[in-house]
């Protein structure tokens, strides 16, 4: 893992995503609902940003809105996005197709349903290719026979004549995988890319995804759930708590020093082999956060975790939290440290 | 927000329309001028005049009143089909979704059978053997509809059979007809009303073909689709004769046809089961 | 098929009515003798289990009976007629998807707009209108109006009106069915990838939604063939096409036994052949059936 790589990268060094002030909000019966609050944050060139949260902390919506793959209306997107300092928001439908899988690419969840069933993988691994690089069909055949290869499918040249339910979902999952870094993007959004597959799979697509990182320099965005997952593969972790991102740190630094109460509940709800076998008096049993993740309503003007907070204090409800910077690039927003 | 209240809407202008129809028919008599097998109540054929607001017919009977009390055959006609072809759809349907092994097979098998065919043709079918008749068209209606019923009760069924509380109910030890009154059916209900209320205007759009074909109501009574059939002999002379009754049918299905989509919409949001 | 044309025969000789009796209704002075004598010539005689073995037996042997009145053999004359009818149903099931598809495809595309709601409305008010109804409404128009349309008979020129009578119908039921199964097409998770390649809208569109939508169309065709096959046995009557619904409705009022039952497993073979002939169309456009 290219830790060094990153911890080295000065803030000088361009960012080759830079979000801020996203907020996406839907328009419903019951009045408008924030599900992304006001968030900001870079990914530096290289670097595996980890993006954590609950199921229906807004994660998804972040990495939708970024693609703006969203359905606007309902969804209402506000803030900048740069890809390499270039702010995309703006731009015209027909530009922002161009930036789409040349410069941003996306894995989804569900490998399942994410790849059309009635087109043949060839067909689906093609058509970028085809118009973003200006490839002819023989061409395009031929890259997307390599990246195959690449993405560790054997038998690539039968694979491309095939359809998707003629794939296991692992495989399924490696293509969507060699679709998306077909043209070689600058970034890659990968939603909770693991989520559907079983524990073996789930390592190899996770090592793939790191070793094509490593080998071409894209950097990522990973969306997920699962500590452990972060803990192997990201450089640098945002945890998102009901819209927000609370704490960002390295992965080393989060997980060595948690600040925000509520990564400090994520990482408690985590079982821990070494705990056990050190004999610690830690408490055996695994410790949860009491209460539930609120759904998305209007935005609350102080902080959204006060409600379960064991430390909760009395401006937590009411003025929200301003992110401190407790060691180089380890920002946490809560009233705690400031 | 547009979005909901048009949705609103629709279901509103289908209420009206219906609690019109409603009105029009219980007091059919007291708001009809004349009575509607009354001859000679104008001259012959005369076009809409104040005197009679939708014409007079070849025995100069009075169109406006023969239309009102045709509302009346018309929701009779409705509630009886849909109910025949309501119950007899559920028991077959909750007994084919509840059994298992060949009884199963074989109901779904004619189910499918006669599913396969176009409903109005079962009708025609039916009504042909039992004889033109208001009431032989309603049942023909009724049966011809049974197949989509059952259908659409048995899907039902089978996906509120593999929930918990089923077995639930049977680990307590209800009887099969225990399981299917007292569990099954209040969890078949909601669905139930949505293909009624829709079933209610193919019922009503279809024995109105019978009646139009003489296979349904026979003079002199006025329903729709017969006075259609009348007005068709007299189409180019009194055009007037064909229209009214065709608006009067086109309001009364619309209406069926908003109000359940409307429930549909509100019951049950996913629409499996729907065409 | 089999099991259908028993029940038929079984049906139709369980329920009271006789055509004899409608036939010598329309004669002068029959005694019961004569009666007796013609019901037995016709094999009415027998048990209506009998009969409805026997007549089994003999449509698989291809003898459909003779019409009770013109003693021709049904099937010769319900096949005549057949042509007639699939004219007028293809002419009205290409109309109808003319009509219907695009109407849904747009409705699909800005779902939730006044567009939408407005085509949806219509689609409601045309599923409301009685297919006989417009038909009378057509022909008064056109006949008064327009000279220049047949607007009965079965020449080639005067299929136009009932086809657009069934095809107006029709288009409405379809333009919802296409609609709803466009929705789902369009919401569906490889839509968002297409998207996320950075195809623009018109390829997402044309390559990733109009292939599966084709599946659901191609079922919807299928029904609406179906329908329409059964919509226009009334429509023919109403534009005096001279086609075998035409010929069912007159041998229903007239309780011409062999040819209903003629006309009833004639359409099961119809319906029969249809739903075949789609699951090979399936097969051609569904990679997913192939391997199965």
């Amino acid at each position: 893992m290219s830790d060094a790589m990153v911890q080295n990268s000065p803030e000088t060094v361009q960012p080759v995503l830079s979000v801020r002030n996203l907020k996406v909000s839907f328009e419903g019966p019951k009045g408008r609902a924030v599900a992304v609050d006001n968030i900001s944050f870079d990914v530096r060139p290289g670097e595996m940003l980890a993006l954590v949260g609950e199921s229906g902390c807004g994660k998804s919506t972040v990495a939708l809105s970024l693609m703006k793959l969203l359905a606007s209306p309902p969804a209402i997107i506000e803030g900048s996005v740069y890809v390499k300092g270039r702010e995309i928001f703006n731009l015209s439908k027909e530009e922002i197709s161009k930036v789409r899988g040349k410069e941003m690419a996306m894995i989804f969840q569900q490998p399942m349903t994410s790849l059309n069933p009635v087109l043949t993988i060839e067909r689906q691994l093609t058509e970028g290719l085809m118009l973003h690089e200006g490839l002819t069909r023989k061409q395009a055949r031929e890259r997307a026979r390599e990246n195959l290869d690449l993405v560790g499918i054997p038998s690539a040249n039968e694979r491309l004549n095939q359809y998707p339910h003629q794939l296991s979902g692992g495989m399924r999952q490696r293509v969507m995988i060699a679709m998306a870094m077909s043209c070689k993007p600058s970034i890659l959004i990968a939603d909770e890319p693991t989520t559907a597959l079983d524990v073996t799979t789930q390592a190899q697509i996770l090592a793939l995804m790191s070793g094509l990182q490593d080998e071409f320099g894209i950097s990522t965005i990973l969306i997920t759930h699962d500590l452990g997952v972060v803990a192997e593969t990201a450089n640098r972790v945002a945890v998102m708590y009901a819209g927000r991102i609370v704490e960002t740190a390295t992965s080393n630094d989060l997980f060595s020093n948690p600040s925000h109460p509520y990564t400090r509940g994520l990482l408690g709800a985590v079982p821990r082999l070494d705990a056990l076998l050190s004999g610690d008096d830690m408490p055996s049993r695994l410790r949860e956060i009491p209460g539930n993740v609120p759904s998305a309503g209007p935005a609350v003007p102080g902080c959204p975790f006060a409600p379960r907070c064991d430390r909760v204090k009395d401006r937590c409800h009411t003025q929200r939290p301003t992110p401190v910077e407790l060691a180089p690039g380890h920002i946490v927003s809560c009233w705690e440290y400031a | 927000m547009k979005f909901f209240r048009l949705r609103y809407l629709n279901a509103i202008i289908g209420l009206v329309i219906l609690i019109v129809i409603v009105g029009a028919a219980i007091f059919a008599p007291m708001l009809a001028p004349f009575s509607p097998e009354r001859m000679f109540t104008g001259p012959r054929l005369s076009p809409p005049s104040w005197a009679h607001l939708f014409g007079t017919d070849t025995l100069g009977r009075d169109m406006f009143s023969r239309v009102l009390h045709g509302a009346r055959l018309t929701l009779y006609v409705g509630f009886i089909a849909v109910t025949i072809g309501v119950v007899s759809g559920t028991i077959v349907g909750m007994i084919a979704g509840y059994a298992v092994g060949w009884v199963r097979g074989f109901l779904m098998r004619c189910i499918d059978l006669l599913y396969s065919f176009p409903e109005i043709l079962v009708a025609l079918a039916l009504v042909a053997f039992l004889g033109p008749s208001l009431d032989n068209a309603m049942i023909a209606v009724g049966i011809s509809r049974t197949p989509f019923f059952a259908r659409v009760i048995y899907s039902v069924v089978l996906v509120e059979r593999s929930k918990p509380y089923f077995d639930s109910g049977r680990v307590v030890g209800a009887g099969p007809v225990r399981l299917m009154l007292r569990y099954l059916l209040p969890n078949i209900i909601p669905p139930l009303i949505v293909v009624a209320s829709l079933g209610f205007s193919t019922a009503i759009l279809a024995a109105a073909g019978l009646s139009f074909i003489g296979l349904g109501a026979q003079p002199p009574a006025p329903e729709w689709g017969a006075l259609l059939a009348d007005g068709r002999d007299n189409m180019r002379l009194a055009p007037w004769l064909m229209l009214y009754p065709g608006f009067a049918i086109i309001l009364v299905v619309l209406a069926f046809n908003l109000v359940g989509d409307a429930l549909s919409e509100y019951l049950d949001p996913r629409q499996r089961w729907r065409r | 098929m089999l099991a259908a044309c028993f029940l038929v025969g079984l049906l139709i000789h369980l329920v009271p009515g006789d055509p004899v009796e409608v036939m010598v209704a329309k004669m002068d002075a029959v005694s019961p003798e004569q009666i007796h004598a013609i019901r037995e010539q016709l094999g009415l005689n027998a048990p209506p289990w009998e009969q409805s073995a026997n007549y089994v037996w003999r449509v698989l042997h291809g003898d459909f009976g003779k019409t009770i009145f013109g003693r021709e053999p049904v099937l010769e004359f319900l096949l005549s007629r057949l042509p007639n009818t699939f004219l007028l149903t293809i002419c009205g099931t290409v109309l109808a998807l003319a009509i219907g598809l695009p109407l849904g495809f747009l409705a699909a595309y800005h779902r939730g707009s006044w567009l939408d709601n407005l085509l949806m409305f219509i689609s409601v008010l045309g599923v409301s209108v009685p297919a006989f109804w417009l038909g009378l409404v057509l022909l008064v128009t056109f006949s008064v109006h327009f000279q220049f349309i047949p607007v009965a008979g079965d020449g080639p020129a005067s299929v136009i009106l009932p086809a657009v009578t069934l095809g107006l119908v029709y288009s409405a039921i379809i333009a919802r069915m296409t609609r709803s199964a466009m929705i789902e097409v369009l919401t569906e998770d490889f839509i968002r990838t297409a998207r996320s390649k950075g195809l623009p809208e018109r390829l997402v569109l044309m390559r990733h939604a109009l292939k599966p939508g084709m599946i659901a169309v191609v079922t919807i065709a299928g029904l609406i063939f179906g329908y329409m096959m059964g919509g226009q046995v009334i429509v023919e009557n109403v534009f005096s096409w001279n086609g075998i619904g035409r010929v069912a409705i007159h041998a229903m009022l007239q309780r011409d036994y062999p040819t209903i039952q003629g006309f009833i497993i004639l359409f099961a073979a119809v319906i029969v052949t249809v739903s075949l002939l789609l699951d090979l169309v399936y097969m051609w456009i569904d990679p997913r059936i192939i391997k199965s």
